[in-house]
């Protein structure tokens, strides 16, 4: 433990207004040194051994944007009177509080964050004090510790199906003929036709021998099969720009009360992933960004976690290499890209999946800009980059691929696109 | 040419957003060292008869919460008092109010405007602060009722009780050096 300045100072004013009240025979005097005399002999008597141990633990569950909590669990030892916590994050003011120190405590710890990814946050800084702040320990320090924030998804009521549904079973009716509810033709009865398929009435109106009473031909009601749609889900990570346009070169920090493009991505793939799981089709992902390998499709449970654990840690790594092929993926699938087609590279690859028959759906992640702290150079460049981009969507649509703003109303743009009869598609 | 731009307001960033920390009960440091300074002016003027000193020793209190800062206003109180004749509710008003400052700045001198003190140590500062001023006050008695018969010390005890206290003092040095 340290004496402080400041209580060496109240110890030696104390002693010498008592020692000057004693020795002119004023004790009026002297006894205006007993509090402070006080405090600093019953600190000196009481001081704790070692300063407080803090750890900070995330609280269990899912953390999605919004509340972000964790706790700091304080173990002190005896004779500690108070610890100073002072918790800070990159982004964040830093609050101080004094908290009792009489027995091991846990602190909760929280912020507001509209952010998604993995961040590092809550260090916390403690400093053990004893009785009256007279003596204090070094400062420790502790954490941060690496918490993954996951997207909140929202509900969307109709998805776009690929062109070419390729799956034995699912939720959606298919071309083929086979085991299903939508109606598709009454044919003769063949080796292989279910009994209960046996249309009766129809079979009694086209084949009854009324001189016999029997009936010569069967004929069966057939249906369209039911399939599962193929997506993959692919990830542009190579850009992650807020609403301030003026940090987007890093001059300045993204705020971490304002949604950026590679949150965006990260909601908008959380939300269609989710939607097509939930309807029973097969899912994966891809990150433009990166050089690993996909996640493949599948369907189910464990591969809505497997997707969200990826699309966490989706984040910006370094400059990647321009890609001479598009990423292959599964035949017929359908293809969701989300991206802020700042540059060539994402369209370029839309293109390609395009002329190579997948349907591809562009969601357009670029969040609303803010203009207010650019300056009259950088306010014309942004208009030539979103010029730039203006068009390259147009060629995307031109080329075929649909296109979804999801800064708006994203259910919309959905619903219209599955509604969309589309030139040259086979449903 | 804009002849009217500097009238209107840059733009200005908002201020980041703050980490909580979740107390049950938290109050803030700018009020626990408003209400210190609240009181010290409601309850010292009347008792010494001047509305300024106390008043900038509050303010003193209020804005630069230190334990150096007590060590000042304690100072300051001897001079009072040693200049006036003594008077039993002067030296127990002070006494309180010195005791009180001692307590605020413990409270809240480690801490930011924003910073907070948690409701817990409160009422245990609270609680330790009124027996210690139990203790004080009746001291306060028992060397009014001494004060006659105490006999006046020569200077060189004076030399002597400083020096014991700057003994103490290194002690505690000492014991703090060998106890980190």
């Amino acid at each position: 433990m340290i004496l402080t300045a400041g209580g060496a100072a109240a110890g030696f004013t104390a002693v010498t207004v008592l020692a000057l009240g004693v020795a002119a025979g004023r004790p009026d005097v002297a006894v205006l040194a007993v509090p402070l005399l006080v405090t600093a002999v019953w600190a000196a008597a009481h001081r704790p051994e070692r300063g407080a141990r803090v750890v900070v633990r995330t609280t269990t569950g899912r953390h999605e944007t919004g509340e972000v909590t964790a706790v700091a669990h304080v173990d002190v030892a005896p004779g500690t009177e108070a610890v100073l916590l002072r918790v800070s994050t990159q982004g964040y003011r830093s609050q101080e509080a004094l908290v009792a120190g009489d027995r091991p405590r846990e602190v909760g710890l929280s912020l507001r964050t509209s952010r998604t990814g993995v961040h590092r946050m809550f260090r916390v800084d403690a400093m053990t004090e004893s009785f009256g702040g007279v003596l204090v320990a070094p400062p420790t320090r502790t954490g941060p510790v690496e918490l993954a924030v996951h997207p909140a998804t929202r509900p969307l009521r109709e998805l776009p199906l690929p062109f070419r549904l390729a799956g034995l079973t699912g939720g959606h009716t298919s071309r083929r003929v086979g085991d299903g509810y939508e109606f598709h033709d009454v044919h003769e009865f063949a080796p292989g036709d279910r009994i209960r398929r046996v249309d009766w009435r129809v079979s009694a109106r086209r084949s009854l021998d009324v001189r016999t009473g029997r009936l010569g031909t069967l004929y069966a009601r057939r249906t369209f099969a039911t399939a599962d749609a193929t997506v993959m889900v692919v990830v542009d990570s190579r850009d992650d720009v807020g609403e301030d346009v003026s940090a987007w070169a890093g001059g300045a920090d993204i705020r971490m009360d304002e949604i950026t493009s590679l949150d965006l991505a990260r909601q908008a793939a959380a939300t269609i992933a989710r939607a097509y799981l939930d309807a029973g089709d097969r899912v994966g992902l891809d990150d433009l960004g990166r050089r690993r390998r996909p996640v493949p499709p599948a369907g189910g449970r464990h591969q809505w976690e497997r997707i969200a654990q990826r699309l966490v840690r989706v984040a910006p790594e370094g400059w990647p290499d321009k890609r001479r092929r598009a990423p292959q993926l599964p035949s017929g699938a359908l293809v969701v890209l989300c991206s802020t087609f700042l540059d060539d590279e994402a369209s370029r690859m839309a293109r390609q999946w395009r002329a190579l028959g997948h349907r591809v759906v562009a969601v357009d992640t670029l969040p609303p800009v803010r203009t207010a702290f650019l300056n009259g150079f950088q306010d014309t460049a942004l208009r030539l980059v979103l010029l730039e981009r203006r068009q390259r969507l147009r060629a995307l649509g031109r080329a075929g691929v649909e296109l979804v703003s999801w800064t708006d109303h994203p259910d919309v743009g959905m619903h219209v696109l599955a509604r969309a009869r589309l030139q040259g598609a086979r449903r | 040419m804009n002849l009217t731009g500097w009238l209107t307001p840059a733009p200005r960033r908002r201020p980041r957003p703050q980490v909580r920390i979740d107390l049950d009960v938290g109050v803030p440091a700018w009020l626990v060292r408003a209400l210190a300074g609240a009181v010290l002016v409601a309850i010292v003027p009347p008792v010494v008869g001047d509305w300024v000193v106390p008043l900038l020793a509050a303010a003193a209190l209020v804005v630069l919460p230190h334990l150096a800062t007590v060590a000042g206003l304690t100072l300051l109180a001897a001079a009072v008092v040693w200049a006036g004749e003594p008077r039993l509710v002067t030296c127990a008003v002070l006494v309180l109010a010195l005791h009180l400052a001692l307590v605020t700045v413990r409270l809240t001198g480690p801490l930011g405007v924003a910073g907070l003190v948690d409701g817990r140590l409160l009422l245990r500062t609270g609680a330790t602060f009124v027996v210690v001023q139990l203790l004080v006050q009746g001291l306060v008695g028992l060397s009014f009722v001494a004060m006659d018969g105490l006999p006046r010390a020569p200077w060189f005890a004076v030399v002597v009780l400083v020096g014991i206290g700057a003994a103490l003092m290194a002690a505690l040095r000492w014991v703090a050096r060998h106890t980190q």
